[in-house]
């Protein structure tokens, strides 16, 4: 027993360079996918929440799946599984990829109990998704923004495309 | 075909979920207990072992018990191992459930036991058990679901659960896709069902309510 | 000892948590224990409540259960600890019947309530408190209707000025 910690002690400055790098790179991990995680459980809720009940089902089917395998499973098919489809991909990546796509799933289901909550107290509250293209132009900053509503109710008015020139201070 | 060896493997996936199941709720609800005494050093305790069992990924307890404890003489066979690697990891999730649940009850009603002679035991046997069992059990439910999936990092310290076996599979036969797909397909097979199940139970606990 | 806020079992019915003390703590037979109860419940007058749930009883209900299950443990003394002042008005008058019944048959009872009137008719003895400390005591005609002290005398005044 006692050599345990003389082992450990002996070591340790031997190891603790690589010890590093490895902290370094799980939290490299961690940060990316838990990124890709929030931006992907984001649009997985509001799917599950919008009014295309094609779009509820797709987010519905995605995260009872990804819910019912473990981890590792999903990890190696990201890994191993799309080699002969031609991609190869580094172990940071897939890993990267494979937890934020896995972790979504739980993401969107804590996203959407928020979303409801604060919905079910306050009826008027709606949101949309959209892209929007910024452009610093000569003649002063352009603004094109396209966006879908995703739970617009019966006698609201839409719009879906704005342009801005200049900005709001 | 691959299917043979992975349902093979499923039955042992399921052997190290239940083995791990009853050693965590065993734990769980010890811990539980403890902490919600008076006696501080107690709590301290459990408060220090849920937090080194909750912050160690399970893999590397695993590691731990199977490789670790070998160097030191103690030589498990890999399923008991991940037994109790898994089991260990898991009572300290659920000491927390169970211990919400018990607190979820209002403290007077111990006092009323109290007041009409019961023992602390007899408290906790007829009266705090009973009600807190309905609150913990969609957790613990939920908790069971996930250990399934977890089992499948015991592949690591060779138990031949699914996982092990798909790896195996995929070194021979190199139909890599194939194969985890087929392995998705069975843990999406098993677990499936229990979460219908669980669903169903948080409903009929919450409509006691 | 009764509670201001009742402490009843809500898993158990109104039945079982009168006859549950007999029953593991003093060791009776389960039937003897249901029969006490049944009795016991009939006495506070909710006979007909007996296999009802806590939570579908009214406070005043639920407090006579408390009582009714305090009574089970065929007690010296009974303890209650404002036992209605978490009731609606209109149903402590059914809780201090059935208290001033048990005086009436010689319980020895102590409460802490605000019920002056009940106090003065029902208390043997009266103990006026302030802050952790015995202010005055001596029969209700005494620490009522004529107080000795000024700090009695303010408290009355303020509580009867409001009823």
């Amino acid at each position: 027993m006692i050599e345990f910690f003389q082992i450990f002690f002996d070591k340790l400055p031997q190891w603790w360079p690589e010890m590093q790098t490895a902290a370094g790179r799980t939290l490299l991990l961690t940060a990316y996918a838990f990124i890709l995680a929030i931006i992907f459980g984001l649009a997985l809720a509001l799917a599950k929440l919008s009014r295309s009940s094609m779009l509820r089902r797709v987010a519905s089917v995605y995260i009872e799946i990804m819910r019912s395998i473990p981890t590792l499973v999903v990890l190696f098919i990201i890994y191993f599984g799309i080699v002969p489809l031609g991609i190869t991909l580094n172990a940071l990546t897939a890993g990267s990829i494979g937890l934020g796509i896995h972790a979504a799933a739980y993401v969107a289901e804590i996203f959407r109990s928020g979303i409801e909550a604060i919905q079910s107290q306050n009826e008027s509250f709606r949101f949309s998704a959209g892209v929007g293209l910024a452009w610093s132009s000569p003649i002063g900053p352009l603004k094109f923004s396209y966006a879908i509503p995703l739970n617009a109710k019966e006698g609201d008015r839409e719009q879906r495309f704005q342009f801005q020139a200049g900005t709001a201070f | 075909m691959f299917a043979a060896a992975l349902l093979a493997g499923a039955f042992v996936s399921i052997q190290i979920m239940l083995g791990a199941l009853g050693i965590a709720i065993a734990i769980g609800l010890f811990m539980a207990l403890l902490a919600t005494t008076r006696v501080v050093p107690l709590r301290l305790f459990v408060a220090c072992y849920v937090e080194v069992f909750r912050n160690v990924p399970a893999l590397t307890q695993l590691f731990i018990i199977y490789f670790g404890l070998a160097q030191v003489g103690l030589r498990l066979q890999p399923i008991p191992a991940a037994i109790i690697g898994l089991g260990l990891g898991g009572g300290a999730l659920l000491t927390e459930v169970f211990r919400a649940g018990i607190q979820a009850l209002h403290h007077g009603q111990r006092e009323a036991a109290v007041a009409v002679g019961m023992t602390p035991i007899m408290a906790i046997r007829y009266i705090i058990l009973p009600q807190a069992w309905r609150i913990v059990l969609p957790p613990l439910g939920n908790y069971s679901i996930s250990l399934l999936k977890e089992t499948s990092v015991a592949s690591a310290i060779a138990a031949p659960e699914i996982m092990f076996y798909a790896r195996q599979l995929v070194t021979r036969s190199f139909e890599t896709p194939v194969i985890y797909s087929l392995t998705a397909l069975l843990y999406l097979a098993m677990c499936l069902p229990i979460g219908r199940l669980v669903a169903r139970l948080e409903r009929r606990s919450r409509a006691w309510q | 000892m009764i509670f201001q806020s009742f402490y009843l079992w809500p898993h158990l019915t109104a039945r079982e948590n009168v006859a549950i003390a007999p029953e593991k703590v003093f060791g009776r037979p389960r039937h003897a224990a249901l029969e006490l109860a049944d009795e016991l419940l009939a006495k506070v007058g909710l006979a007909e409540k007996r296999d009802v749930f806590p939570e579908r009883l009214s406070g005043g209900q639920q407090q006579r259960v408390a009582i009714a299950r305090a009574l089970a443990q065929e007690p010296k003394v009974i303890l209650f600890d404002e036992p209605t002042s978490a009731l609606d008005p209109e149903l402590v008058g059914e809780v201090l019947k059935v208290i001033e019944q048990l005086a009436k048959e010689g319980r020895s009872m102590m409460l802490v309530t605000h019920e002056i009137r009940f106090a003065q008719n029902v208390a043997d003895r009266v103990i006026f408190m302030d802050r952790g400390v015995i202010v005055e005591q001596g029969s209700p005609a005494e620490v009522i209707r004529r107080p000795s002290h000024q700090r009695t005398r303010a408290f009355l005044k303020q509580l009867l000025a409001e009823s």
